[in-house]
C-alpha cells in the first residue's frame, strides 16, 4: 500500500480548468494504488462536482477560485472541494429515476447521478460563507 | 484548453464521426455544432466511433440525448461503436444502452443503417 499523503490544487472557476483537475485527481488516484476503472470513477466524480460548482455555485463568474484538496486516509480517498458560491448539498438532491429521464431527454441531472454513483460517501457542510463538499471512494477490498 | 477533436467520415450514406481525447464541459460545444452540421446537411444516419475518446462527462452525455429526437425524426440515427469499457461502464451506469444502439464494431452499426434502408 502507498504511503499517506495530502495534495493540493487551486483553480479558476473555469471550464477550461477541468483538465488540469482531472490530471491532478487522476496521479494522485494512481499514486494510491486505484485500478484504472476506479481511478476514472473518482476523477469523473469530481469533474461533476467542479462542473456544478463553475456552473451553478458561482454562475460561471470565471475570475472565482476553486480548492481541491485530496487526503488518503487508511483505504479511503478523500476529495474536499472548496469554494465560496451558492449554498448547494447534493446530497438532498433526489436522484433521477433514469428511465423516465431518458424518455424525457433530460440533460440536466445527469452529474449529481454520476457523482452519487461513482463514490462510496459524500459530505457537505457550509462553514464561514464557504461550501465544503467531500467525496470519498475507498479501496475495493474496504468496501 | 482541454484535447478534443471530432472529425467527420463518410461511409455511403452514413456520417462517422470518430472523437478522441477528452469530451468535457468544456469540449462539448465542439460535438454540438457537428451534430448540428450533419443536421443542417441532412445526414440524419450518424455512428459515433468511441475508440480514440479517453474520456466522457456528463455534457458530452447531454450532447447525445439533445439531438436523439431530432435525427430520428429525420428518419436516422445515433449508433455507438468502438467503446472502451472505461467509456462504456457510465454509459451503461446511466441506462444509455436503453436508448441508443452500441456496436462494439464502426462496420456493424453501419451495416445496420443499410438493413434497414433495404
Amino acid at each position: 500500500m502507498a504511503e499517506a499523503f495530502k495534495a493540493e490544487l487551486t483553480v479558476r472557476s473555469d471550464v477550461e480548468e477541468l483538465e488540469k483537475v482531472r490530471d491532478f485527481v487522476s496521479q494522485a488516484a494512481k499514486r494510491f494504488g486505484f485500478e484504472e476503472r476506479d481511478g476514472y470513477n473518482i476523477v469523473l466524480a469530481v469533474d461533476e462536482a467542479c462542473s456544478n460548482i463553475i456552473r451553478h455555485g458561482y454562475d460561471q463568474n470565471a475570475n472565482a477560485k476553486l480548492r481541491i484538496a485530496i487526503e488518503t486516509i487508511g483505504d479511503s480517498f478523500v476529495v474536499t472541494l472548496n469554494d465560496s458560491g451558492k449554498t448547494y448539498d447534493l446530497r438532498l438532491h433526489q436522484l433521477p429515476d433514469m428511465p423516465a429521464h431518458l424518455a424525457a431527454r433530460k440533460r440536466g441531472g445527469l452529474g449529481i447521478m454520476l457523482i452519487r454513483s461513482l463514490v462510496d460517501d459524500v459530505e457537505y457542510e457550509r462553514i464561514d460563507g464557504e461550501n465544503k463538499l467531500v467525496l470519498i471512494k475507498r479501496r475495493p477490498a474496504s468496501r | 484548453m482541454a484535447t478534443f477533436n471530432a472529425s467527420v467520415r463518410e461511409s455511403g450514406k452514413t456520417s462517422v464521426i470518430d472523437v478522441s481525447g477528452d469530451l468535457d464541459a468544456h469540449t462539448a460545444v465542439q460535438l454540438e455544432r457537428v451534430f448540428e452540421k450533419l443536421i443542417s446537411e441532412q445526414r440524419a444516419n450518424i455512428v459515433v466511433n468511441f475508440s480514440n475518446l479517453n474520456y466522457i462527462s456528463s455534457a458530452g452525455l447531454g450532447v447525445f440525448m439533445a439531438f436523439i429526437d431530432e435525427v430520428r425524426s429525420k428518419g436516422g440515427d445515433i449508433k455507438f461503436a468502438n467503446m472502451p469499457e472505461k467509456i462504456y461502464q457510465i454509459f451503461d451506469l446511466l441506462g444509455f444502452p436503453s436508448l441508443y444502439e452500441i456496436y462494439d464494431d464502426e462496420k456493424k452499426a453501419i451495416e445496420k443503417f443499410q438493413t434497414n434502408a433495404s
